[in-house]
């Protein structure tokens, strides 16, 4: 019983970090907290479902996602984060909130106010036993998403040359700049990446969810709540608070179900109070 | 001379066209305020809900009026919250629309019955299900055309006694309705000698229901009674799929198998029990006659929520016809002990409570045809209604 349920914390925070690592990257460099990350999740969902539903190929709509996601990340940049980097962030924090409020309006009006669901691939339905009790095939491949996303963003910061012009802008943008690095081309690649994360995880998530304009507010505060906790801008810790809150939520549900849904704020109360720059503190 | 005749056929003209526009306007119109979550949580069921009270307003007019009266509606989004309900209630109210009907959740409906006297209005609930709303909570101007909590649970308690399985499990969302329907649940399966094993409460809008899913398969229970709301009920019936849960307990759904969650993952809510509230299947000649004219419009039957909302707008409809005015008060002094003829039969809005005191279904999701839906299994006579709460002073 505690392994299925060590998993289902592992599925969670496996979301969450697919999700937050988007988050994370357009913080580390833009500066930019991205409120409209949650409707590029939505919107990821809903243009899976669409896909897989005229194609029938659940794969060719995680494809197709990643590809649109990433044009609307870049867009997103270049007329929207690139002007909005260098004001006051409580005009960051509006236009973005802006943003998913219009994303959830576009939604509702190209696919109405039906709730939808898409299935999970073929290959990957049935479950498996564990411990005498039927474990989804789907979930354990969702970890391994999470496990590949979370490794190839590490080596792609950590071993290319764009990684370390994206690990140099986020530290000094000027300086980066000066040193002949195109900061801006680096910007909007990060953020299209971090779009088509979003995108991925709406995808993934949408086998088990049911399809709704709002879906993407309701993991938005999740995913702020990890990148809160791992440190603004912290890859690294985005990943140890995501693997936590996906814990802390799945124990909490069959351990602790009065207080349950409050233990990941409790947790970030006491990260804010300790080290109020996150676990990790904010370099990506 | 010349004159006098053309002021005379000016005046003939006048006359007549005062008259037959006298005509026309004879009575004031029924001018009902239609309040539902356009946006928001329960937009998908707000969705049926404007579109099954549109339709009856369409349909009455084509057929002449009500009371020779027109029919007109203004609309308000509460964008599914209660304050939202509020202010939209009271907005349209405020400019006339005061026969209010439309909104979905319980906190809802209390939040708008406080103000109808201040507002002059009459509310009927089409959908909120909470006892309170014909309890402390009921109201001179609030009528209740859909089975409450209670009705529900009576007849859920006469279903059960002939359930084989005796080991229960509860998941119901954490909210006064769900803890409410635990509550009953549990004091019902004890009177009936049944036992209650795992007892859990997930948050509304929870995402990952895993957890829970996994404890209930380890509890070795017979079945598990549901009680979720909006989305989480498609969320939870996918999970409880992917999990193999139906193949390990019976899942029974208190206000669970609704056709939105139905038509949006339909093998995963097949097999799953439940009330129902209102199917198109309903053998009455005035279901039919619904039923017949949706088709031909929609291409489809009505679904449970359509149906339960066309049913409190024939309410508005009959009250007016009864009371020969659309002022709330005389509607309301109408309504109070009337019977009506009903899409379910002939239905009386008890006096003490303002309850529609109806027939109510207990169903299961099925494949009929090519398409899955809930269907009416068995059908509960409104005789086993159970009086009315002492709680509620009008």
């Amino acid at each position: 019983m505690i392994t299925l349920q060590l998993l289902n914390g592992l599925v969670y925070g496996s979301l969450l970090i697919i999700m937050a690592s988007g988050l994370v990257l357009i913080y580390g460099l833009r500066r930019v907290v991205n409120f409209a990350h949650g409707s590029l999740y939505m919107l990821g969902a809903y243009i899976g479902y669409s896909v897989s539903a005229y194609t029938n190929s659940q794969w060719l709509a995680l494809l197709v996602v990643c590809f649109l996601m990433a044009i609307i990340g870049y867009l997103l940049d270049k007329f929207c984060f690139k002007i909005l980097q260098d004001r006051d962030p409580i005009a960051t924090v509006l236009v973005t909130y802006g943003l998913l409020l219009v994303f959830e309006d576009i939604v509702q009006t190209i696919w109405g106010k039906a709730n939808y669901s898409l299935d999970a691939p073929e290959i990957l339905r049935g479950s498996i036993e564990l411990s005498g009790m039927p474990f989804p095939i789907y979930r354990l491949s969702i970890i391994i998403v999470g496990v590949l996303v979370t490794a190839c963003l590490f080596l792609w910061l950590n071993k290319t040359r764009i990684g370390l012009f994206v690990r140099a802008a986020s530290t000094d943008p000027l300086t980066t700049a000066t040193q002949g690095v195109n900061t801006d081309w680096v910007s909007g690649s990060v953020v299209a990446i971090g779009a088509a994360l979003a995108g991925i995880a709406g995808v993934v998530a949408a086998p088990f969810l049911s399809l709704a304009p709002t879906m993407g507010s309701d993991i938005l505060v999740d995913s702020f709540v990890v990148v809160v906790i791992g440190g603004l801008g912290s890859f690294g810790g985005a990943f140890a608070a995501a693997m936590i809150v996906g814990q802390l939520q799945t124990f909490g549900a069959v351990y602790a179900q009065d207080v349950a849904s409050l233990l990941p704020f409790l947790l970030m109360l006491v990260v804010l109070i300790w080290k109020p720059s996150g676990i990790a503190g904010s370099r990506v | 001379m010349k004159n006098r005749k053309v002021l005379l056929n000016v005046l003939l003209l006048a006359v007549c066209s005062l008259l037959f526009s006298g005509y026309s306007f004879a009575k004031d119109p029924v001018k009902i305020g239609l309040v539902t979550s356009l946006s928001g949580a329960f937009a998908p069921q707000g969705e049926e809900v404007h579109r099954a009270i549109q339709f009856a307003i369409e349909e009455a007019n084509n057929n002449g009026g009500v009371d020779g009266r027109q029919v007109e509606v203004q609309v308000a989004d509460d964008e599914s919250t209660p304050d939202g309900a509020r202010r939209g209630s009271e907005k349209l109210a405020r400019s006339g629309h005061n026969l209010l009907i439309g909104p979905i959740a319980s906190s809802f409906s209390l939040t708008i019955s406080q103000n109808l006297d201040r507002w002059d209005a009459i509310y009927f609930v089409i959908l909120s299900k909470n006892d309170k709303i014909t309890g402390e909570g009921c109201q001179p101007r609030m009528f209740r055309v859909n089975p409450g909590d209670s009705m529900d649970l009576t007849m859920m308690k006469s279903w059960l006694e002939s359930v084989k399985e005796k080991k229960f499990s509860i998941l119901a969302v954490d909210y006064i309705w769900g803890r409410d329907s635990a509550e009953f649940f549990q004091k019902t399966a004890k009177e009936l000698g049944k036992e209650i094993d795992e007892v859990m409460y997930p948050p509304m809008g929870t995402k990952d229901f895993a957890p829970y899913i996994s404890k209930l398969n380890a509890s070795g229970s017979d079945a598990v009674w549901v009680a979720l709301i909006g989305r989480d009920i498609i969320s939870f019936a996918k999970q409880a799929q992917e999990f193999g849960l139906r193949d390990k307990m019976r899942v029974i759904g208190h206000a669970f198998i609704f056709n939105f969650a139905v038509n949006a993952a339909p093998e995963a809510m097949a097999g799953i029990w439940g009330n129902i509230g209102y199917s198109a299947s309903i053998d009455t000649p005035k279901n039919k006659t619904f039923v017949e004219a949706w088709k031909k419009k929609f291409n489809r039957e009505p679904t449970e929520n359509e149906g339960q909302a066309y049913n409190g707008v024939q309410a508005i409809f009959s009250g007016v016809t009864l009371a020969g005015s659309t002022e709330p008060q005389k509607v309301a002094d109408a309504l109070s002990g009337a019977t009506l003829e009903t899409i379910f039969g002939p239905a009386e809005f008890r006096a003490k409570d303002h309850q529609m005191l109806l027939p109510n279904y207990i169903g299961q999701v099925k494949k009929e045809g090519d398409s899955y839906k809930p269907v009416i299994e068995k059908t509960f006579d409104a005789s086993i209604i159970p009086a009315p709460n002492d709680a509620c002073q009008m």
